[in-house]
C-alpha cells in the first residue's frame, strides 16, 4: 500500500518525465487522467499542478523577475538603428536670415551619421488599467536620432522619456489614454510624423462594439495634445494660455473581400490659437521657426482624409494609400507669415507674394508592397506629395521629407530588407521642389515656407528590434 | 486592591488581546465568499466562541493577491494560482498551497422566458465570444442576445474563458456584474439575457438553468465531472495550513462543514 507522499512524488515525477518545467502548464491533461484513473485524489492533482506552476514560475526568465501583483503582463520591447544621412539644400534667395539678402542658389551638403535607441514597457494592469513608459535617444523634441560625435569624439548620449501614459479599457470600445503615448490616429507622415508622440490625452470609441454594423469597423477618436505651456498670467492674449492642438477623426474600415480593404479616416484639426512661447524648446520640434514669430499654431482649421486600400499582390501585403489635407484658414495663416507684406521685413519678393489656393491644399497618393517580419521579407513603398505653404501644420509633420518645410512638393521612394527575423536594412530617398521659387517675407523667410528652393535627403539605415 | 486591580486589569488585556488573536481574515472568490463561507464561520463560531471573521468577497484575484502580500490568514477562489501569481508569490517567499474545499459547476442561465432548454458547448462559445448575437441563431425567440459575465478580478470570469471559450475573449458588449447575484437579478429582468453563476445560485427566481449537451449542473455530474463546466474550488494559504487558518480549513473539510457546502448548493468533497 503506497502512502500519499509516495504516490504524490511518483506522479509529479511521472509527470516531470512528460513535461519539462517550462512546459509544465501542459501537463493538465495527464493529471487530469491519473485523477480518472483513481491514482490521484483531486487534492493530490492539486498540490502536484501547484508545485509544477511554481518550478515553471521559478525556472522561467518570467518566474525570476518580481513584478507587482497588481501588473498582469508586462511587455519589453525595443531597437536600435544606425543611419547615414545626406542633405542637400538649395537655398532660396533670401532664406540666411530676415532683411539679408544671399546670394541666389546656395547649396548647402551635410553629411551625419545617426544612431537611435529606444526602449518601450508595456503594462496591463488590473481593472483595465494599462499603463507605459519609452526611452530614446535623441534630442529635447520628437526625434530619436542622435547625431553621433555632434560635440565630441568621446560624447555620451542623453535618454530622453518619450512615451509615459497610463490608459483605462474598463468599458469594452472605450479606451481613453492621458500621458505622452503614441499616435492614436490613423494617419500618414503627410500631417503626422510618425516620430512623434504626442501629450495629452486622447479618447477611441468603437461602435462595433455597441451596436452591429457587419463588416464595416467604425471607430471615433479625439486627441487634445498640449503643444507649449505658458503662462495664463501673461498680458498678451495669445500667450497667456496653454497652446493645445485638437485633432478629431472618424476612421472607417470595410472588408470587401478576404484579402482586400477600404479604410477610409476623415478629420480635423485646430488649435485654441494660442502661441507657442520661445523657440527651440516645448513639445514639438519647431526650432526651424523664427524666434521673433508667435503665430505658429494659428491659422490652422485643417480637414484631414488619410486612406488606403489593402490588398495582396503576388501573394505580397499592398497597398494604395493616400492623404489629403485642406486648411480652411490658410488665407490667415498666409497673413501671420506676412505673405504680400513688407511690414519690418526687407524682401524684394514680397510684394508678388500673394494667397493661393494651392497655400491651402496638402495631398499624397502612393503605393506600398511587401512587409518586413521575418528574414528575407522585404518591402517597398513609393509616394508623391505636394504640401501648401499653409496647408498643414509643419510643426508635426515628416521631419525627412523636405525636412519639415511646406511650400514643396516631390516624392519619397524606399526598400528594406530583412537580413534576419529582427534585423532590417533599408534605404530612403526624398526629393522634394519648391512649389514657389524664393519665397520669402516675414516668418516665411526662415520657417518652413522657404527654407530651400529643393531639399534632397539619402538616408541608409540597418536596425533591430528586440 | 490596588494590586488585585492590577491583575484584573493584565487578565482583561490579556484576554482582549488573546480575543482578538483569534480573528481569522478571509479574502478572496465571490462565489465562496458570498454565501458558503459567512455560514461555515456563524456555524464555527457557534463551535468555538470568541472567534471573530473578516470576510471580503470581491474576486479570487484579490484572495490570492492577499495571500502573496500576508494580508488574510486563508484566499478563497475559484481558480488555480497563476504561474504570474505563483512567480509574485515565490518573489515574496510565499508558497501558495491549494487546499480544495467543494466542487462547482457554473451553470448557464437565461431568463424563465426563454423558450430553451439547452445548448451546445459550441452555441455557448459562439455566444460569449460574439460569434452569434441572436437567440435565433441558436433555437431561441429572435432577440440581442444580451450577455452577463463576472468582472475581471472573477476567477469565474477566468474559469468560464478556459471551459467555455477556448480561451478566447469575451464579446465586446458583454457586461460585467460584480457577482453572482447581480448575474442572477440581470438576467431575471431582461428575456434575452444569458449570463453564468455558480451552483448555489441556481435555485433563484426569475432564471432558468439550461441544460449543456444535454446535462444539467446536478451534485453527481460535478462530482463525476461528467458536467462540462464543472471545477473544484479552493482556500489558499501560504504553506499548508497551520494554527487558526487550519482549524478552519479542517472545520470546511469536516462532516459538519461539508454539509453546510451541499446544503447551499455547492458539491461537497470526498464522498
Amino acid at each position: 500500500m503506497l502512502n500519499k507522499s509516495t504516490v504524490q512524488l511518483m506522479a509529479l515525477g511521472l509527470v516531470g518525465s512528460f513535461a519539462a518545467t517550462a512546459a509544465a502548464q501542459d501537463s493538465g491533461a495527464l493529471i487530469d487522467a491519473l485523477v480518472r484513473k483513481g491514482v490521484l485524489k483531486d487534492q493530490e492533482a492539486e498540490q502536484i499542478r501547484s508545485q509544477l506552476s511554481r518550478d515553471y514560475a521559478a525556472n522561467t526568465p518570467a518566474g525570476k523577475l518580481n513584478i507587482s501583483s497588481s501588473v498582469k503582463e508586462l511587455k519589453l520591447s525595443g531597437d536600435v538603428r544606425l543611419r547615414y544621412q545626406y542633405e542637400n539644400q538649395a537655398a532660396v534667395a533670401n532664406s540666411a536670415a530676415q532683411g539679408v539678402q544671399p546670394a541666389s542658389g546656395v547649396e548647402d551638403h551635410r553629411t551625419r551619421y545617426r544612431l537611435r535607441l529606444r526602449v518601450n514597457a508595456d503594462y496591463k494592469l488590473a481593472d483595465d488599467f494599462f499603463a507605459g513608459f519609452g526611452l530614446q535617444t535623441g534630442q529635447n523634441n520628437d526625434s530619436g536620432n542622435q547625431t553621433m560625435a555632434d560635440g565630441t569624439v568621446n560624447q555620451n548620449y542623453a535618454i530622453y522619456i518619450n512615451k509615459a501614459f497610463i490608459g483605462w479599457s474598463g468599458i469594452p470600445g472605450i479606451t481613453l489614454v492621458g500621458g505622452k503615448q503614441v499616435n492614436p490616429f490613423y494617419t500618414t507622415d503627410l500631417v503626422w510624423d510618425a516620430d512623434i508622440n504626442p501629450t495629452g490625452v486622447t479618447e477611441r470609441i468603437e461602435f462595433n462594439k455597441f451596436v452591429d454594423l457587419g463588416p464595416l469597423e467604425l471607430a471615433l477618436v479625439g486627441g487634445q495634445f498640449v503643444a507649449t505651456d505658458n503662462t495664463e498670467s501673461a498680458t498678451s492674449g495669445k500667450t497667456n494660455r496653454d497652446a493645445i492642438i485638437y485633432h478629431t477623426q472618424l476612421v472607417a474600415g470595410l472588408k470587401l473581400t478576404d484579402d482586400v480593404k477600404l479604410t477610409v479616416a476623415p478629420g480635423y484639426y485646430t488649435s485654441n490659437g494660442a502661441s507657442l512661447s520661445g523657440d527651440g524648446g516645448g513639445e514639438y520640434n519647431y526650432t526651424k521657426w523664427s524666434s521673433t514669430g508667435t503665430e505658429q499654431l494659428r491659422g490652422l482649421k485643417v480637414y484631414t482624409a488619410p486612406g488606403d486600400v489593402s490588398f495582396k499582390l503576388a501573394g505580397k501585403p499592398a497597398k494604395v494609400l493616400w492623404d489629403f489635407a485642406w486648411n480652411a484658414d490658410a488665407n490667415n495663416r498666409n497673413s501671420l507669415y506676412r505673405l504680400g507684406t513688407t511690414g519690418s521685413v526687407t524682401n524684394a519678393n514680397a510684394a508678388k507674394l500673394t494667397n493661393s489656393d494651392r497655400d491651402s491644399l496638402a495631398y499624397l497618393v502612393g503605393f506600398s508592397i511587401g512587409e518586413n517580419k521575418k528574414k528575407g521579407d522585404w518591402s517597398v513603398l513609393a509616394n508623391y506629395r505636394q504640401v501648401g505653404l499653409s496647408a498643414i501644420d509643419p510643426n508635426i509633420n515628416d521631419s525627412d521629407w523636405s525636412l519639415s518645410y511646406t511650400n514643396m512638393a516631390g516624392y519619397k521612394v524606399g526598400f528594406f530588407y530583412n537580413l534576419g527575423d529582427a534585423t532590417t536594412i533599408g534605404s530612403t530617398f526624398y526629393s522634394a521642389n519648391n512649389l514657389r521659387d524664393n519665397l520669402g517675407g516675414g516668418l516665411s523667410a526662415v520657417g518652413p515656407g522657404s527654407g530651400a528652393n529643393a531639399v534632397q535627403v539619402l538616408q541608409v539605415d540597418l536596425s533591430v528590434k528586440f | 486592591m490596588i494590586r488585585s486591580l492590577s491583575i484584573a486589569s493584565l487578565a482583561l488585556v490579556v484576554g482582549v488581546t488573546a480575543a482578538q488573536a483569534e480573528k481569522i481574515i478571509i479574502k478572496g472568490s465571490d462565489t465562496l465568499g458570498a454565501k458558503l463561507v459567512p455560514q461555515l464561520a456563524e456555524a464555527y463560531k457557534a463551535a468555538n466562541p470568541g472567534t471573530e471573521f473578516s470576510i471580503a468577497a470581491e474576486g479570487s484575484t484579490t484572495g490570492l493577491a492577499a495571500i502573496i502580500d500576508g494580508n488574510a490568514d486563508i484566499g478563497m477562489s475559484s481558480r488555480r494560482a497563476k504561474p504570474t501569481e505563483q512567480s509574485a508569490a515565490g518573489a515574496k517567499s510565499v508558497i501558495l498551497t491549494p487546499t480544495v474545499v467543494a466542487y462547482d459547476g457554473i451553470a448557464v442561465v437565461v431568463n424563465e422566458k426563454s423558450p430553451l432548454k439547452n445548448l451546445t458547448k459550441a452555441n455557448v462559445e459562439k455566444i460569449f465570444t460574439g460569434d452569434v448575437t441572436d437567440w435565433s441563431a441558436v433555437g431561441g425567440n429572435p432577440g440581442k442576445i444580451s450577455i452577463y459575465t463576472r468582472n475581471t478580478s472573477s476567477g469565474t470570469y477566468s474559469d468560464w474563458k478556459e471551459l467555455a471559450m477556448n480561451k478566447r475573449d469575451y464579446a465586446g458588449g458583454s457586461q460585467k456584474l460584480a457577482g453572482n447575484e447581480q448575474i442572477v437579478a440581470e438576467v431575471a429582468k431582461n428575456p434575452n439575457g444569458i449570463g453564468y453563476i455558480a451552483l448555489a445560485y441556481t435555485k433563484s427566481p426569475g432564471i432558468k438553468v439550461l441544460a449543456i449537451d444535454g446535462d444539467l449542473p446536478t451534485p453527481d455530474k460535478v462530482r463525476a465531472k461528467t458536467y462540462v463546466y464543472s471545477r473544484p474550488t479552493f482556500y489558499f494559504t501560504n504553506g499548508e495550513p497551520s494554527g487558526k487558518a487550519k482549524a478552519f480549513v479542517d472545520f470546511t473539510l469536516s462532516p459538519k462543514g461539508q454539509a453546510i457546502a451541499d446544503q447551499i448548493g455547492f458539491v461537497s468533497v470526498g464522498k
